[in-house]
C-alpha cells in the first residue's frame, strides 16, 4: 500500500519529467546531421591528419597586430586550423628596427614552413627582396602595392599574396572637420623611409587641400626621436594630431599622447585600438576583421595553391572610436552622426540569430538595459523576430529559478546570450562555454572572478562594466561647490556593483582630498531614514552612485536632501531629471546599446576573447538648473558650456548652446 | 535532456532545503523563517572556507554546524525568552544578514575557479569516461559529467534521508516527533521540551545551511542575496510531496519532501522551457503547484465517481 503511494509520487515526477522532455523534442540528436554542403572553397579546409607549419614575422609587438592576429587564428580556426594542434606557428619579430627586418626574413626562409605570413609594408619589402624557398602572405599592411608586391592586385609577384588595408584617409579629414569645424592646420608625423607612410601622406595631402586644410608633416627615423618630434610638431600653432598606422610612430604611440595631452591637443589616429590608451579618437580600420578575412588565403596557400593565382585584395572595416573622457577635457563635442560609431544598417542576420536576455531581478537598471540593447538593434535595422530572436528571462530574484534558467538557456542553445547582475552572469558562466555571454551592470569583473584582468578572461565572456566616472564626477561637484571637503553616499552592502563603486568613490575623493561619509542601507525603506542620517552629519554634498536600492529610493532622498539643502549629484541622467543637480552620466541605457554593439562583433564572428572587458564609453554631462536653484545653488556658466544635456521642468533637453573655442 | 537532468540535480539539492523545512514545520509545527539567513549563512560560510583552501567536504561539513548555531539561537530565543516562533526567527535571519556579509567579507564570492565537491565529481567523470565526453540517452546528447553529477546528488540524498528516516526511529527521534504532536504527553514522560525545540530547529537550519552550501559549490558563487524567498519553496515543496504522497508515516513524509522538491523543480523548468513572458513566471508556477496539488484529489474522485456508477448498474 504505503509503495503505491510512493509510486504516485513517482508517477508525477515521470508526468512532469515528460512535459519537460517532449518540449524539448527538437534537441533530440535523432535527425541526421545536415550534410556537409560541397563548399566551392574545399581548398580552405584543413586536411585530416596532416600538420601545417607557419612562420610569423612581425616589426614589433603592438596592440592592433595583436588584434589582427587573434583574427587570423580564429578564422583559421573556423577551417579547421588549430594553433598547436595542426598548426604550427614560428615566429620571430624585428625589435621595432627597421635594420633587423631583412636577417629575420632570411632566417625564417631557411625554417621547415609551409609558408611565411609577413606583416606591415616595410616587412613585405624586406621578404621579397630575401625570402626564395617559401610562398609569401602578407596582412597588417596599408600598401602592399608600394612595397613591391606588383603592380596591380591582379598583377602581383607570383609568390605572394594576401589582404592589404589602405587607411580611411578621406574619411579622417572630414571626421577633423566635423568635430574641429575651425581647424585648418593638422600636424602630423612619420618615418619617411617607411613606404606605406610615404604612400599614405601622398594621398592626405591631397585630401588635406581639397578639403582645405594644411598638413604640417614631422619625421622620425627611429621611435626614440618620436616624443620630441611631437613636441616640435605641437609647437607649430597646429589645431590637431593625426597619426596614421606609422610603424615607428605606433611604436611609440604613448609619448605622443603624452605630448597631445601636455599641450591640450585633440590627437586623431586610423588604429582604433589605440584610442582605450588615450588618444581621442581613430577613424580606422578594425584590424580583427581583417585578420579573419586573410584566414583563407592562408588556408589556400597552405593547402599548396600557387599565391600567383590568388589576387590581392584590399579590405577595410572602417570603425570610428571616440574616447570620450578624452573629448570632454578637451571640450570638444562629438556630433550625433558619430556617436555609437557608425549608424549604417547592417548586414540582416540571416538565418536570424538566436538571442537569450538574462536577469536575475526586476530592476529599473537591468530594464534599461533591455531598452537600450532593443533599441540599438532598431536603429541598426534589425527586426524583431525577423532578423532575430529575441527570448527574455528573469529569475524572478530566486537563486532557484537562476540556476533553472541557466539550464534553460544552455538547452536551448542560443547563439549569443545578454546578462544582468553578477550572480546571474556567475550562473551563467558555470553552465555555459560554448555560447557568447556578454554582461552588463556588473561592476569589478575582475575583482569578482570572470577574469584574470580586462584583456585575459574567459573564452566566451565579454562585457561591460558598470563602474561610474567618478573622478569626473567630482570634478563636476566642485565646480558647483568649490569648496567641498566632506561629501556623503548611500550604499548597499549586499550589493556587489554598490561596494565595488563605493571603493571607486573613496579613492577619488583620497586623491582630491575629501572626506567621504558612507552610510549603508539595506531596503529600500531604509532610504528616507538613511539620507536623512547623512544630511545630519555635516555634509557639503551628496555624491550617489546608482545601485538597486537608491534607484527606486532616488525620489525620497531628493525630498530629503532639498529639506536640509544638502546638494545632491549622482551618475545616471534619469536621476538628474528625477531632481538631482548634476550627472557624469553613464546610462544604463547606453551600456545596453554598448553591449548590442559589441554583440554586432560577435554576431560577424569575432570571438568574445578578443574583446576586453570595458568600461562604458559615451558619457555625458546631464544638470537641472531648476534642482540646482532649489538647493541654493547657482549653476555655474562653466557648467552651461560643457554640459550635454540640461534638464528642463524635468524634462531632458540637448544643450545647444555653441561649444566653446578651443584655444 | 540536459534541462531535465539539470533541473533534478538543483532538485535534489533543494532537497535537503525541504527536508530542512520538514523537521521545522511538520515535526514541530514551527513556522521557521531562519531559513532564508541559514540557507545563505551556509552558503557563505562553505564559499569563504574554500576560497580559504579548506577542503570542500570539510566546508560543507563546517556549513551544516553553522546552520545548526543559527538554528539553536533561534530555538533558545523562542524556548528560553518566550518569544514567538515566527518573530525569533525574523530576528535571526535578520542578523545573519550582516554576519554573511562579515563572513564574505564583500556580498559575492565566485567559486568558478576554486575546487569544490563539483569539481572533484568533474573530474572524476573526466578520468572515467574521458574528458568532456558525451552520452546519448534515448536520444538525447548530454554531457557525461551532469549524469555523474546528478548519480552523486541522488546517493547524496538518499543517504541523507536514511540516515533522517533512521534518526526518528531513535528514542530522541521519537521524543522528538511527540514534542511536535503532543508536547504535553511527552513532557508527562520527564522529556525536557524545550531542549527538544532547540536541538530539533538546529538540525532543520543544520540542513538548510548543507543545502545553501552545496547550491553555491553548484553555482560556482554564492551571494547575500540567494536565501531570499527560499522559505516559501521549501514550504512548498514540502506541501507538494504531502498532497501527492498523502501517506504521515515519517519514511513517506520524507520520500515526499524530496519528490516535491524535485517536481516543483520540474515545473519551474517546464514554465521557463515554454518561453513564457518573464513576468509571467510566477503566476505560472503558482497555477502549475495549484494542479499539482488538486490532481490526487481530482483523480480519486473519478474513481469513487465510477465506483458509484457500477454500484448502480
Amino acid at each position: 500500500m504505503k509503495l503505491r503511494k510512493l509510486l504516485n509520487g513517482i508517477l508525477a515526477l515521470v508526468i512532469a519529467g515528460s512535459i519537460l522532455l517532449v518540449s524539448d523534442l527538437e534537441n533530440r540528436k535523432g535527425k541526421p546531421e545536415k550534410a556537409a554542403s560541397p563548399s566551392e572553397n574545399a581548398g580552405q579546409h584543413a586536411i585530416k591528419g596532416r600538420i601545417y607549419k607557419i612562420g610569423f614575422t612581425y616589426f614589433a609587438p603592438d596592440v592592433a597586430l595583436d588584434m589582427t592576429t587573434k583574427g587570423l587564428w580564429e578564422g583559421l580556426k573556423q577551417l579547421g586550423f588549430v594553433i598547436d594542434s595542426n598548426l604550427l606557428v614560428i615566429s620571430q619579430h624585428a625589435n621595432g628596427e627597421m635594420a633587423n627586418l631583412q636577417p629575420i626574413h632570411l632566417n625564417m626562409d631557411s625554417q621547415d614552413v609551409d609558408l611565411l605570413l609577413v606583416t606591415t609594408t616595410p616587412g613585405i619589402t624586406a621578404a621579397l627582396s630575401t625570402v626564395k624557398k617559401h610562398p609569401l602572405v602578407f596582412t597588417f599592411s596599408y600598401t602592399p602595392l608600394a612595397a613591391g608586391a606588383g603592380k596591380s592586385y591582379t598583377d602581383h609577384l607570383p609568390n605572394i599574396t594576401g589582404v592589404g588595408s589602405f587607411p580611411p584617409v578621406e574619411k579622417t579629414f572630414d571626421f577633423i572637420k566635423d568635430i574641429l569645424p575651425d581647424a585648418r592646420r593638422i600636424g602630423t608625423l612619420y618615418n619617411s623611409s617607411e613606404a606605406n607612410s610615404v604612400k599614405v601622406m601622398e594621398e592626405g595631402r591631397k585630401r588635406a587641400k581639397m578639403k582645405g586644410l594644411e598638413l604640417i608633416e614631422n619625421t622620425v627615423i627611429n621611435s626614440s626621436e618620436v616624443y620630441q618630434a611631437a613636441s616640435a610638431l605641437c609647437m607649430k600653432n597646429i589645431d590637431a594630431v593625426w597619426i596614421t598606422g606609422d610603424n615607428t610612430a605606433t611604436q611609440a604611440i604613448h609619448a605622443i599622447i603624452k605630448v597631445c595631452r601636455d599641450n591640450k591637443m585633440p590627437l586623431i589616429l586610423n588604429d582604433v585600438d589605440y584610442v582605450a590608451e588615450g588618444a581621442m579618437a581613430a577613424v580606422g580600420i578594425g584590424w580583427f576583421s581583417t585578420g579573419f578575412h586573410t584566414a583563407p588565403y592562408v588556408a589556400r596557400v597552405l593547402n599548396g595553391e600557387s599565391p600567383a593565382k590568388i589576387p590581392i585584395e584590399n579590405f577595410v572595416e572602417e570603425d570610428i572610436s571616440i574616447n570620450d573622457v578624452v573629448a570632454k577635457k578637451l571640450n570638444i563635442k562629438i556630433p550625433d552622426k558619430y556617436r555609437m560609431g557608425k549608424n549604417v544598417r547592417q548586414k540582416p542576420f540571416n538565418p536570424p540569430v538566436r538571442i537569450a536576455m538574462v536577469h536575475y531581478v526586476f530592476s529599473p537598471d537591468c530594464d534599461d538595459v533591455t531598452t537600450g540593447i532593443l533599441a540599438r538593434y532598431k536603429e541598426t535595422g534589425h527586426i524583431r523576430d525577423k532578423d532575430f530572436i529575441f527570448d527574455e528571462y528573469n529569475a524572478n530574484a530566486d537563486v532557484g529559478t537562476l540556476n533553472t534558467v541557466a539550464r534553460v538557456v544552455a538547452d536551448k542553445k542560443y547563439d549569443l546570450i545578454f546578462v544582468t547582475v553578477l550572480a546571474a552572469t556567475q550562473a551563467l558562466v558555470s553552465k555555459i562555454s560554448n555560447v557568447p555571454i556578454l554582461f552588463t551592470v556588473v561592476a569589478d569583473p575582475v575583482g569578482n572572478g570572470l577574469g584574470k584582468s580586462y584583456n585575459d578572461h574567459k573564452s566566451n565572456l565579454a562585457g561591460i562594466d558598470c563602474m561610474a566616472y567618478t573622478d569626473e564626477g567630482l570634478v563636476l561637484l566642485q565646480k558647483y561647490i568649490p569648496g567641498a571637503r566632506t561629501l556623503g553616499v548611500l550604499y548597499c552592502p549586499g550589493e556587489m556593483a554598490s561596494v565595488s563603486g563605493l571603493r571607486e568613490l573613496e579613492q577619488s575623493c583620497k586623491n582630491k582630498n575629501i572626506k567621504l561619509i558612507a552610510v549603508p542601507v539595506n531596503t529600500v525603506s531604509e532610504v528616507v531614514d538613511a539620507t536623512t542620517m547623512l544630511c545630519m552629519k555635516n555634509i557639503d554634498a551628496i555624491s550617489q552612485m546608482p545601485d538597486n536600492i537608491t534607484i527606486p529610493g532616488f525620489s525620497s532622498m531628493v525630498k530629503i536632501t532639498r529639506k536640509h539643502k544638502v546638494p545632491l549629484f549622482c551618475y545616471i541622467s534619469s536621476q538628474v531629471e528625477m531632481g538631482a543637480i548634476a550627472a557624469i552620466a553613464g546610462d544604463f541605457v547606453q551600456q545596453g546599446r554598448e553591449i548590442a554593439d559589441v554583440s554586432f562583433e560577435v554576431i560577424k564572428g569575432k570571438s568574445p576573447s578578443a574583446i576586453p572587458f570595458s568600461r562604458i564609453k559615451q558619457i555625458r554631462t546631464v544638470i537641472n538648473p531648476q534642482a540646482a536653484s532649489a538647493y541654493g545653488l547657482e549653476t555655474p556658466k562653466a557648467v552651461y558650456d560643457i554640459a550635454d544635456h540640461i534638464v528642463k521642468n524635468g524634462q531632458l533637453q540637448k544643450n545647444e548652446l555653441p561649444t566653446k573655442k578651443i584655444q | 535532456m540536459s534541462l531535465l537532468i539539470g533541473s533534478i540535480t538543483i532538485g535534489l539539492i533543494l532537497a535537503l532545503l525541504a527536508l530542512g523545512i520538514f523537521i521545522s514545520f511538520r515535526i514541530f509545527d514551527f513556522p521557521d523563517i531562519t531559513v532564508e539567513g541559514s540557507f545563505t549563512f551556509g552558503a557563505s560560510a562553505g564559499a569563504a572556507l574554500i576560497v580559504a583552501g579548506v577542503n570542500p567536504l570539510v566546508a560543507s561539513l563546517v556549513s551544516f554546524l553553522a546552520g545548526m548555531a543559527a538554528g539553536a539561537i533561534t530555538g533558545v530565543i523562542h524556548t528560553r525568552f518566550r518569544i514567538n516562533p515566527l518573530l525569533a526567527g525574523i530576528l535571526v535571519m535578520t542578523a545573519l544578514y550582516s554576519i554573511n556579509l562579515h563572513v564574505m567579507g564583500k556580498s559575492n564570492i565566485p567559486l568558478l575557479s576554486e575546487t569544490t565537491v563539483f569539481t572533484w565529481i568533474e573530474n572524476l567523470s573526466n578520468r572515467v569516461s574521458g574528458i568532456d565526453a558525451r552520452t546519448i540517452i534515448i536520444g538525447w546528447e548530454v554531457a557525461t559529467r551532469d549524469l555523474w553529477l546528478l548519480m552523486f546528488c541522488f546517493l547524496a540524498i538518499l543517504m541523507f534521508c536514511c540516515i533522517l528516516w533512521w534518526f526518528f526511529k531513535t528514542n530522541i527521534g521519537t521524543a522528538m516527533r511527540a514534542t511536535g504532536d503532543n508536547d504535553q504527553m511527552i513532557r508527562a514522560l520527564g522529556v525536557n521540551t524545550k531542549w527538544m525545540i532547540i536541538a530539533g530547529i538546529a538540525l532543520s537550519n543544520g540542513f538548510v545551511a548543507l543545502s545553501g552550501a552545496m547550491l553555491a559549490q553548484y553555482q560556482g558563487f554564492a551571494d547575500v542575496q540567494m536565501g531570499i524567498g527560499m522559505m516559501v519553496w521549501g514550504l512548498a515543496s514540502v506541501i507538494i510531496g504531502e498532497s501527492i504522497i498523502n501517506d504521515r508515516s515519517v519514511g513517506m513524509v520524507i520520500a515526499g519532501a524530496v519528490i516535491g522538491s524535485v517536481l516543483f523543480r520540474l515545473l519551474v523548468a517546464i514554465a521557463l522551457r515554454w518561453g513564457l513572458n518573464p513576468n509571467d513566471l510566477k503566476i505560472i508556477t503558482a497555477v502549475f503547484v495549484f494542479i499539482a496539488l488538486i490532481l490526487p484529489g481530482l483523480l480519486k474522485y473519478r474513481k469513487r465517481l465510477t465506483l458509484k456508477r457500477g454500484a448502480h448498474a
